[in-house]
């Protein structure tokens, strides 16, 4: 068995969820795309010290970096989100949830935004989330309810939800 | 608005983004790059090299620096060198070798600090810091230890630490010497102890005899055996009951110097028989809730205040549940001799936990992992792309339904079958 071959099963099975966790984090592809890629590296150096689950180390790794708002030498220039991610695919209403989501997502403080994003787009208990975060469970709950309404506010004024497709299930 | 309507906007927003196809060649190729000019910085030969170790150089977003004050930065200098201009000019020297080109120079701020300079048995010595750029919440800053080397004063790499951030630590320990024989530590007024060496209880557990450090003017240096390719020191600080490693920042580059690879840890994550009866019901959230489980009892068996590199074979790592309704998991933690001890923790969620050692991890056997538990409980068996039977001292031979089973307690011998057909008994008694 090679030194990398568990590590490339993580980035092949994990780094989807851990893009779209720190796409939310930063608000912008090409730094969601640099922070995931510098994370990576990082763990790559310390694999074989990584004892338990390395997700849970990468999403602490991309929350403290992503709410320190250090950003690894750029790669690419830095482009606003805007419709720099515009595809072909991209139905127009996704587009403007997008916009409006990380618009309002940069709103909230980088603790709030970390606390809801991995409750709701990582659906993580509350304990996970308090070990991403390196707080207690009652600043979890703290910080995710204040975030949450903060975040409800904005899509309610930007009638997102209004737009949004039924689709009849939960997750 | 309801819970169910964030979620749903959230994974719309994100719904379609997916990493590029070379990001793994890329991370590879990265991870390689920071080991390896660590490492040419080791051997002395290669100049100006940007960055390396927690990461790279940061610069902002946005905004205004927001710097506030560090005892690193803004402490006079100590040690019995801090007045010694000629040696000072050589660490500055090394510092500008390696952060002088154009790009760092743009992100650091002011002048580089010589937190400490001074003599040690390998020779003098220094610890700088450097802050730099970045938009509003923390002071971060750039450190590095200065050795001496054949070739001159040089850099031991460039870490990023930012006070208050557990992922950013202050490096604070370093081999000096050819043969890496000195530890200099940092003294950041934080107590620290160390371990010239390890040992092995006969049950499996960690013995060191840790003593405290005691520091002079800033820093203090030990004598200690060459170390490398494996390192035999510990160093630790926090409390006995919350003790917390004190990286050595070299220690990688010294294994991978010394033997040519700092060790392997592929995992196989798996899951025994009935996990949800005693773990939550999502696998992942049961992974980490077993880690936390036997997070205590585990300890014993791991080196914490040392440096081993992991050992080249897979870890296991599995939770199920004990026939009895106990909950069971299993792991594999490296030794200083390269093996794999296996590990079996058995309890009810809130009791004492037991824990049992079966034979090492057999990495080339078909099956690496054979281990029986007490009280009857049964055989916990696994192995990779095989195919797996077995029988009692009575019965025939009994279907096993894929490659990691735990067997009842009667299990006598169990047929391994690779997948080029080639079968091979096992004997469990």
């Amino acid at each position: 068995m090679s030194r990398t071959t568990g590590f490339d099963d993580f980035v092949r099975m994990r780094s989807t969820a851990l893009l779209r966790v720190a796409y939310l984090l930063t608000g912008d592809r090409h730094a969601a795309e640099d922070l995931l890629q510098d994370v990576l590296e990082q763990i790559y150096v310390k694999w074989s010290r990584i004892h338990g689950a390395p997700e849970a180390y990468a999403r602490r790794a991309l929350v403290n970096r992503a709410t320190n708002r250090w950003r690894l030498r750029s790669r690419r220039p830095e482009t606003a989100l805007a419709r720099h991610d515009r595809t072909e695919s991209d139905p127009s209403d996704d587009l403007l949830v997008r916009d409006v989501v990380v618009a309002a997502l940069r709103t909230l403080p980088a603790r709030q935004r970390a606390a809801v994003v991995l409750r709701f787009l990582e659906d993580l208990p509350v304990a996970e989330v308090a070990r991403a975060l390196d707080c207690n469970e009652g600043a979890v709950r703290s910080n995710t309810s204040r975030g949450l309404e903060k975040l409800r506010a904005a899509l309610t004024a930007a009638d997102i939800i209004a737009r949004a497709p039924t689709s009849g299930g939960t997750r | 608005m309801t819970d169910t309507d964030i979620r749903d906007v959230l994974l719309r927003a994100t719904d379609g983004l997916s990493p590029r196809a070379d990001l793994l060649d890329d991370v590879r190729r990265g991870g390689r790059g920071r080991v390896l000019r660590r490492r040419s910085l080791l051997g002395g030969g290669v100049a100006a090299v940007a960055t390396a170790g927690a990461g790279a150089l940061w610069w902002p977003r946005d905004g205004t620096p927001e710097l506030t004050g560090s005892w690193l930065l803004d402490e006079p200098t100590r040690g019995d060198l801090a007045e010694n201009a000629h040696y000072l000019r050589q660490v500055r020297a090394a510092w500008q070798e390696l952060h002088g080109n154009e790009g760092d120079q743009s992100v650091l701020l002011r002048d580089m600090h010589v937190v400490w300079a001074g003599t040690t048995p390998a020779g003098p010595a220094a610890f700088v810091a450097q802050r730099y750029t970045g938009a509003g919440v923390r002071l971060s800053m750039a450190v590095a230890f200065i050795e001496p080397t054949a070739s001159g004063v040089k850099a031991v790499g460039s870490y990023n630490h930012t006070p208050g951030d557990p992922t950013m630590p202050c490096p604070r320990a370093v081999l000096l010497g050819p043969n890496r024989d000195v530890l200099l530590i940092l003294d950041t007024d934080d107590p620290i102890r160390w371990s010239p060496s390890l040992r092995y209880a006969a049950d499996g557990r960690i013995v060191r005899d840790y003593r405290p450090v005691t520091f002079a003017d800033g820093a203090a240096s030990l004598r200690v055996s060459p170390q490398g390719p494996k390192i035999s020191i510990g160093l630790l600080s926090g409390t006995d009951t919350a003790p917390r490693r004190v990286d050595i920042v070299n220690a990688v580059e010294i294994e991978i110097a010394t033997k040519g690879s700092a060790g392997g840890d592929a995992m196989h994550f798996r899951e025994l028989p009935d996990p949800r009866k005693v773990w939550p019901a999502d696998s992942e959230a049961g992974r980490a809730e077993a880690d936390a489980w036997v997070a205590g009892p585990l300890r014993s068996y791991l080196d914490n205040g040392g440096y081993q590199a992991g050992a080249e074979a897979a870890a296991w790592e599995m939770h199920g549940c004990t026939p009895d309704g106990r909950r069971l998991a299993i792991r594999t933690p490296s030794a200083y001799d390269g093996t794999r001890r296996l590990l079996a923790f058995l309890g009810h969620q809130g009791d004492r936990v037991q824990v049992v050692r079966g034979d090492d991890l057999q990495p080339s056997s078909v099956l690496p992992i054979v281990l029986r538990l007490p009280d009857e409980q049964g055989v916990v068996i696994a192995g990779q792309d095989v195919s797996l039977r077995y029988r009692t001292a009575k019965s025939g031979w009994l279907p096993v339904t894929g490659e990691v089973a735990l067997l009842p307690a009667a299990a006598a011998r169990v047929e391994v079958k690779r997948k080029d057909g080639k079968a091979v008994e096992v004997n469990l008694l």
